[in-house]
């Protein structure tokens, strides 16, 4: 068999399972919300048998297919593709600036490198200046205590509803920041690039210098660290904070395991 | 025989997936715990477990790092949760995410689920930022819902309580699947439905989505990824051989800038996709001394004695350390389930009973009176003979005394960090009010360590009233009733009738109509 045939055949068998796994995932779903939706203590063995008997057809059908499919894998040659590089753009630049003598640089590419460097500056203080705007709201809900009131379910729910979307407004907002710093550097060594090829040599005698060691400052943090742990551990040990560990792992939670 | 000598070692599993199998059943190595439905309960108990490893799982050895960070927060007005916060400042010094990469039997799961051969979805910049929501769920689940109801005195652990798949899948499923454990199954409703459903949409993400719940939801590894700079195991960068031909990042599944960010889980795959070799293990001069090797071109013999001598050495270090994690490993298993007898197994009832016992399990009494239950701890059965400490009195609480009497008797076993408790607390006290001509409540607070319950019902319960004597409260010295009745989860109730009968026995929070209903079928007995 040829090595595409092998691929189209775990391609379709891929995306098979696929959609069988996601339909058994909502079938199990389904499941849960039909026992619970029958009324109060919902759970009992012949609820919980009777409904999962319903899909236990597809669900074996499902764990069989998996099963198939891992076979498969195993018994067809694997396909190991050749490595995707994943640069880092700032790091590649940084490089590329290192070996720019300026100096000796086109004032015009210069001036346009400055920009762009510029105009990322904008860009990231624009960005972190909308994400505090976005998640204020949410920080100001959270921090106040008197939000988390004794119906506690519901006041989860509510400041979930005010830190998530603020979140999310974050998050895309950090989303569009990335895209746009990239184009930015994509830009700036594309100018770096043509002004290191105009120089032809005349580049910076910074290049070969060694990086800068910080093994010092990190043995002193670990030290650090290492005798703060143990304190804590050792007051942690002399306030009961051990036992009080102790005393809740040995008794079930059964609000922590979602039991209710 | 060469094909399949090829096969098994192109698919031989690698050595982190080995030492994940072996962390996940060192943590989980109370296996007797799968089979009887119980959770390990003896000392070792109060060491955390680096990994995501709920304690409510049967075969859970040590406690859940997170859980207990949760619930020493929750409890940080007594007691300032040092211990906790020591212990995960040790493991993030010591292995950082590293334990995600090798330790945590979740991220095993997760893998194994995510072998599953569908398409994947690759990382991207979308998902680069959507890690950062980690570190959201940390701050607001695991540190603000907790203190802020802390204030209240009532203990919530906001992350284990509505998110933790973990806790669902080897606590709640793990006691569930054993038939020992049915009476949990009244106990399910909305917050089992919700996280059931979060843990199907975890788990069916992983099968697409590398390590979707450690690389966007887990706070722990949030925690961990704190100290991935500092910690003393994991991948470290030569930065002088270092291209930043970017093969690294592109290899790794995580969503990594650099290799030993934050989101990096030392999984250590990105050394081998190195070309420039400047990857490597941190404290790996330990195993291999490359700069102890001549030159090949000038001394070609000494170098090849060299090589043979520092192999010698590797393979000696490899030995001595795979003797003492398999030995480890056996003594552990030993411990657990043969040595430390303080699992759950019920203990046998201290029946002092005079009667005699017929052929069929019936008590028989000598005289003219109509036979009784067989003395035991189940519905239907007599009760054992049961005397409580009193908190605040030298008094015991006889419930057989009670029972000659005529009264019924209604046990309700609480600690004050339970949540579940708290909620069904004031109902036992309108109870014993309505109803304190039949019958006596006594709400029996287990045996644990810095608990004063007199000024926790006079200063932090909000209800002072719980102390004038209407509903008792009583002490559980030395766990007895507690190992009597096997209760493993609180709040438990237990209803006896006049006749010293039990006649229900609820896991788990009541309802103010559910505990009436008992109440009356205990008194029409």
């Amino acid at each position: 068999m040829s090595k595409k045939a092998i691929k189209y055949i775990k391609l379709i068998y891929g995306v098979a399972l696929s959609v069988l796994l996601i339909v058994t995932g909502v079938l199990l779903m389904a499941a849960c919300i039909n026992i619970y939706n029958i009324g109060n203590r919902p759970f009992t063995v012949e609820n919980i048998s009777g409904e999962f008997a319903k899909i236990s057809a597809f669900v074996w059908l499902t764990v069989g297919a998996t099963f198939v499919g891992i076979v498969l894998t195993l018994a067809l040659p694997s396909d190991i593709g050749k490595l995707k590089a994943s640069k880092d753009k700032k790091a590649t630049l940084s490089r590329l600036m290192q070996k720019l003598n300026q100096e000796a640089c086109d004032q015009e590419k210069l001036t346009l490198i400055k920009k762009e460097q510029k105009r990322r500056i904008i860009l990231r203080t624009t960005a972190i200046a909308l994400c505090v705007i976005a998640a204020l709201p949410a920080v100001i809900y959270a921090l106040n205590f008197n939000n988390f009131s004794g119906d506690y379910n519901a006041s989860v729910i509510s400041a979930c509803l005010w830190v998530l979307p603020c979140t999310f407004i974050s998050m895309g907002i950090c989303i569009a920041l990335v895209y746009l710093e990239n184009a930015s550097f994509e830009r700036q060594s594309g100018y770096v690039k043509s002004a290191l090829a105009e120089a032809k040599g005349s580049f910076c005698s910074k290049t070969n210098e060694k990086p800068h060691s910080n093994s010092k400052i990190v043995t002193g943090i670990r030290i650090a660290v290492a005798v703060a742990a143990l304190a804590l551990i050792v007051a942690g040990i002399l306030n009961g904070g051990m036992a009080d560990v102790l005393s809740k792992a040995i008794n079930i939670c059964t609000e922590c395991i979602g039991l209710g | 025989m060469k094909k399949i000598i090829r096969w098994f070692k192109a698919h031989k599993p690698s050595k982190r997936k080995l030492i994940q199998l072996y962390a996940a059943l060192l943590f989980n190595a109370n296996l007797k715990g799968f089979s009887t439905g119980n959770i390990y309960k003896g000392p070792l108990k109060n060491v955390c477990t680096p990994g995501l490893n709920c304690y409510s799982c049967p075969g859970a050895s040590g406690a859940c790092p997170l859980g207990a960070l949760q619930n020493s927060l929750a409890s940080s007005g007594k007691t300032a949760p040092y211990y906790v916060f020591g212990i995960i400042m040790l493991y993030g010094l010591l292995f950082g995410r590293w334990i995600c990469g090798f330790l945590c039997p979740f991220g095993l799961i997760q893998e194994f689920f995510h072998k599953i051969p569908t398409p994947k979805l690759k990382k991207n910049k979308v998902t680069r930022i959507l890690s950062y929501l980690k570190y959201v769920i940390l701050v607001f689940f695991v540190f603000i819902i907790p203190i802020a109801y802390a204030f209240r005195n009532f203990p919530l652990p906001g992350f284990c309580k509505y998110i933790c798949p973990a806790g669902t899948l080897e606590g709640a499923m793990g006691l569930l699947s054993n038939r020992v454990n049915e009476g949990y199954l009244r106990m399910l409703g909305p917050l089992f439905t919700w996280k059931f459903l979060l843990m199907v949409s975890i788990l069916t993400a992983c099968i697409f989505i590398f390590r979707f719940f450690c690389r966007f939801l887990c706070p722990l590894g949030a925690l961990y990824g704190l100290f991935n700079k500092i910690s003393l195991v994991g991948v470290k960068v030569d930065h002088s051989s270092c291209t930043d031909c970017g093969l690294c990042v592109g290899k790794c599944k995580m969503d990594i800038k650099h290799v030993g960010d934050a989101e990096c889980i030392n999984c250590g795959e990105c050394i081998s996709a190195c070309p420039t070799k400047a990857i490597s293990w941190k404290g790996s001069k330990i195993f291999l001394a490359p700069n102890e090797i001549p030159d090949p071109a000038e001394d070609r013999a000494k170098a090849e004695e060299t090589a043979k001598k520092i192999k010698k050495r590797n393979t000696i270090i490899k030995s001595i350390v795979a003797i003492l994690l398999i030995a480890a490993l056996c003594g552990t298993l030993v411990y657990y389930n043969f040595i430390d007898g303080r699992d759950t197994s019920p203990l046998v009832p201290p029946v002092e009973s005079t009667e005699t016992t017929s052929d069929d399990g019936t008590a028989e009494t000598t005289d003219d009176q109509p036979p009784k239950a067989p003395v035991g701890t189940a519905i239907g059965n007599t009760c054992p003979e049961i005397l409580v400490d009193l908190v605040g009195s030298d008094d015991k609480f006889n419930v057989q005394a009670i029972n000659s009497e005529g009264r019924a008797v209604v046990l309700n076993f609480w600690y004050t960090t339970c949540g579940p408790c708290l909620e069904e607390l004031p109902y036992f006290y309108e109870v014993a009010n309505d109803y304190e001509d039949q019958i006596d409540v006594i709400a029996i607070h287990i045996d644990q360590p810095n608990v004063d319950v007199t000024d926790f019902i006079a200063n932090d319960s909000g209800h002072p009233e719980w102390s004038d004597g209407t509903m008792l409260i009583g002490w559980d010295t030395n766990m007895r009733y507690v190992n009597m009745f096997n209760i493993q989860a609180c709040p438990v109730t237990i209803v006896i009738n006049a006749d010293g009968v039990i006649t229900d026995k609820f896991v788990g929070g009541l309802t103010q109509d559910e505990l009436i209903a008992a109440v009356e079928k205990a008194l029409a007995h």
